[in-house]
């Protein structure tokens, strides 16, 4: 009997943990320049362990295995046009979906349709221990056991490899339009915290240059009846892609940058580089000490400082002897 | 464990008229909305600050007294039933609303704060706070939390991990945890879904940070006759199909459809096998077109009759009969049990058929209302518990739902959480290892175990014994008694 690719990880985990050899978890490697590069004795590669295994439409539900590429799930889903709604970046424009759910990185629309977090159903994971693992399902509403595959979201593998992953999924919407007008920071920051206020279907809301961008996506008669700010104008849906992707011209040198999460409404400053989710996510030069979190481009805010308390206990849970990504989660402060 | 040094403690912390000890006062205190399962709790501790519940949990943790939270005590699944040598932890005093921050779209309240008081408090500001279980007059912010409760709208907007930015949260060490605040997601670990559904086992919520929504424009609430629940169950699929999210989906059966008009006059039609009740909002021009969709669809799949309420008024009498549907059902027999599973919405009509067989089965009549957009079904038992033995077959009837429910995909809650009475249900859905994953998690949050034990998670003895159960039929050592809450 041949073992499938997930029992093969699997099978791997048990050899790295007997020998006990640390494992950096990899797919496409396309975060390295956003959250830094993971090293580890050896390379624990998601890559074979990949396809759809389910896809109901109807259900509004897809299972794939998580080294499926991000650009295969977006065909697959697009056939029926569907997709997953709060978008998912594809740096380096490739990614796989375990990477994806494992960084937990959702796009521009994600105050108005939810994380990649919300969408995620269920996972199938292995742990430290080298057991095969299943969490939620491929149900909306489910409160049986607690939420690891939401947990596991966004902690970079420092619990375990995703075997699979069941995201929900939504209708492509009906109509896009993307609007621009010249605005500075300010200005176009107090626009957007009014208008987020409001009952309109936005899909984006991101200000760049000294420009700020608008995007909605709904029903063509919902995004028809949205009036936009005098001089505004139409500009390529292009743009939105590229910023979800981290491919407009500032990614290029944004080494230098910290990104940071802050409340919506923080007043911006002139360190600030980019505005997006309406307020709530910051690209700056220097870090934000007062206000919500912050972390350089190139680091992964799991890295940053020991970790101990209730977190080290959390990581020790899922895996003791701290196989994967051993830079994440540890318990002595890194160099 | 030293009761007698805790008891001291705990009167010099709260006083007299925060702790209580008489037998009379604990009284209402036994149950929650699983009203049949009983317990006196030791004392009842009722803060009415956040220093004076991290002072309740520093004693117990010095005398390792086990704590059971509670909020309003709506819960259904008996998460906060008392323990007899437990303190029983109310936050419902803690119920200030901190803040309504409109500029960045949020209110930070306490736990104790009843759900619809968040959507009334910020209903001027144009916003309101989506997720609304059917309790939503009286369940508590910190209970929702607790149990990730859902609601008619939570199709669209999503259940309360969905809808809740920021947790204040105390563990038994006496650490006070802020995961999320009021920004849309934390950067690296986010520990906020976890909390959501733990049902009391992992810390005790101290300050929810809430997502307000806009309030939409336009609403419009349309209801469809079928004359076989296949036809209904194709229709949902149909709207999904469309490309269609509306704002609630909701289903009865002719049981319920019958039950409903005879309480509420809600102008039902009674021919009807299945009906559905579709909310659509957004904008007016929006909501006029998805009204036409819906109602091609509505037709396309056999609806005999369609009705549409675009004003209020004629949209709360739609509503009333689903609204009173389970006070409705409660008349027709002496009890009813209510279930909560969820499955795949294409599974519909052949899991109704499943419980429709049982039902004959068992010889109890069951009557369907339901989310049906999600696939969270409701169906309600209807027994009588004075006759010798019915309870114990409502239970069994129960768990053979559940199980089918896991046996085609599904889960065994969809939103009333597990609490004591689906212990048994866990080990259909979950393997021996995953268990210890879940004690494992519990035990970095609560390492001493003292967070709610006995509830949400079975032992494996249980599910050894369970294995057992069903080979050899015997339900013993199930819950006690259960009548209609
Ligand atoms: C008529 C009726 C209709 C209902 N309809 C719905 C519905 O539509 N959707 C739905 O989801 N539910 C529904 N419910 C179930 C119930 O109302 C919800 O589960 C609600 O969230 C419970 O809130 P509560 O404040 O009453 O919590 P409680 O019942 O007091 O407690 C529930 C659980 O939460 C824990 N807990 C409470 N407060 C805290 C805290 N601050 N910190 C940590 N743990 C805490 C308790 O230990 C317990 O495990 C319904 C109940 C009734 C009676």
């Amino acid at each position: 009997m041949t073992s499938s690719p997930a029992q093969r990880v699997a099978e791997q985990v048990l050899a790295a943990r007997a020998s006990g050899t640390t494992l950096a978890i990899r797919g496409h490697a396309s975060k390295r320049a956003l959250l830094g590069e993971r090293r580890a004795d050896a390379v624990l590669d998601m890559r074979a362990c990949s396809g759809v295994l389910s896809y109901r439409p109807d259900e509004l539900v897809i299972t794939v295995r998580a080294g499926t590429p991000l650009k295969e799930l977006e065909a697959v889903l697009a056939e029926r046009r569907q997709h997953i709604a709060p978008g998912i970046p594809l740096l380096e424009g490739q990614g796989t979906v375990g990477g994806a759910v494992a960084a937990g990185l959702s796009g521009p629309s994600r105050p108005w349709r939810g994380s990649l977090r919300d969408v995620v159903l269920g996972v199938e994971m292995v742990n430290g221990l080298g057991e095969r693992l299943r969490f939620g399902g491929e149900v909306f509403k489910n409160v049986a056991g607690f939420d690891v595959a939401r947990l596991v979201t966004g902690s970079e593998g420092a619990f375990g490899a995703l075997l699979s992953v069941s995201l929900r999924v939504a209708p492509v919407p009906e109509c896009t339009r993307c609007l621009v007008v010249e605005m500075p920071a300010t200005p176009a920051l107090t626009w957007m915290r009014r208008r987020a206020a409001e009952p309109h279907p936005f899909g984006g809301l991101c200000w760049l240059e000294g420009r700020l961008h608008c995007r909605l996506d709904g029903a063509a008669q919902a995004v028809a009846d949205f009036t936009g700010e005098p001089g505004m104008v139409e500009e390529d849906p292009a743009f939105w892609t590229q910023l979800r992707d981290a491919a407009l011209p500032f990614h290029a040198g944004w080494s230098g940058l910290w990104r940071c999460a802050v409340p919506p409404a923080t007043p911006t400053d002139e360190q600030t580089v980019c505005i997006d989710w309406a307020g709530a996510l910051r690209w700056r030069r220097g870090s934000i000490n007062t206000v919500g979190e912050s972390c350089p481009v190139g680091s992964s805010p799991l890295a940053l400082g020991a970790c101990d308390g209730l977190l080290s206990r959390l990581k020790a849970a899922f895996d003791p002897d701290h196989l994967f990504n051993p830079e994440l989660m540890r318990a002595d402060a890194p160099a | 464990m030293s009761h007698q040094q805790a008891l001291e403690e705990l009167q010099a912390l709260l006083g007299q008229d925060d702790l209580i000890t008489d037998a009379a006062g604990k009284r209402p205190y036994e149950t929650d909305g699983l009203a049949a399962i009983r317990e006196v709790p030791w004392v009842v501790a009722l803060p009415r600050t956040r220093d004076a519940v991290l002072g309740v949990l520093a004693i117990c943790r010095r005398h390792r007294v086990p704590i059971v939270p509670r909020g309003a005590g709506t819960g259904l699944s008996g998460g906060a039933r008392p323990m007899a040598d437990g303190v029983l932890l109310s936050l419902a005093r803690l119920k200030r609303i901190l803040a309504i921050d409109v500029h960045n779209g949020i209110a930070r309240v306490e736990p104790g704060v009843r759900n619809l008081a968040i959507s009334e408090a910020v209903l001027p500001h144009g916003f309101f706070y989506a997720p609304d279980p059917s309790s939503q007059i009286a369940c508590s912010i910190g209970g929702n939390v607790a149990e990730n409760a859902g609601g008619v709208h939570c199709l669209k907007y999503g259940l309360t991990v969905h809808n809740v930015c920021g947790l204040v949260v105390a563990t038994l060490d006496g650490q006070v945890h802020e995961f999320g605040g009021a920004g849309w997601d934390p950067l690296g670990l986010d520990l906020r879904a976890v909390t959501c559904g733990s049902e009391g086992l992992l810390g005790i919520v101290l300050e929810v940070v809430v997502r307000l929504t806009p309030l939409p424009p336009e609403k419009a609430v349309v209801l469809a006759a079928f004359s076989s629940l296949g036809d209904a169950g194709r229709a949902v699929a149909g709207i999904i199909r469309h490309g269609l999210i509306p704002a609630g989906l909701e289903m009865m059966d002719h049981l319920a459809i019958r039950a409903a008009e005879a309480f509420v006059h809600a102008g039902y039609p009674l021919d009807a096998e299945a009906l559905l009740l579709c909310e659509l909002d957004g904008t007016v021009g929006e909501v006029s077109a998805d009204l036409a969709r819906v109602e091609a669809v509505m037709r396309e799949e056999g609806a005999f009759k369609l009705e549409v309420a675009r004003d209020p008024q004629a949209q709360a009498r739609l509503w009333l009969g689903r609204k009173a549907a389970f006070p409705a059902v409660g008349r027709l027999a002496p009890d009813y049990y209510c279930m909560d599973g969820t499955i795949p919405r294409g599974r519909l009509a052949e899991v109704l058929d499943e419980i429709a067989r049982m039902s004959d089965e068992f010889g109890l009549k069951v009557a369907n209302v339901f989310h049906a957009g999600d696939g969270n079904l409701h169906p309600l038992i209807l027994y009588d518990a004075n006759n010798p033995g019915e309870l114990e077959k409502a239970e069994r009837f129960g768990g053979r739902i559940l199980s089918h429910c896991v046996a085609v995909g599904g889960a065994v809650s969809g939103e009333h959480g597990v609490g004591v009475e689906k212990l048994d249900q866990m080990c259909d859905q979950f393997s021996a290892a995953e268990l210890a994953q879940f004690e494992r998690l519990k035990a970095a949050f609560d390492p001493d175990g003292l967070l709610n034990p006995g509830k949400a998670l079975p032992t494996l003895t249980r599910c050894v014994d369970v294995g057992g159960m069903h080979v050899h039929a015997n339900s013993s050592a199930r819950f006690t008694r259960l009548d209609r809450f």
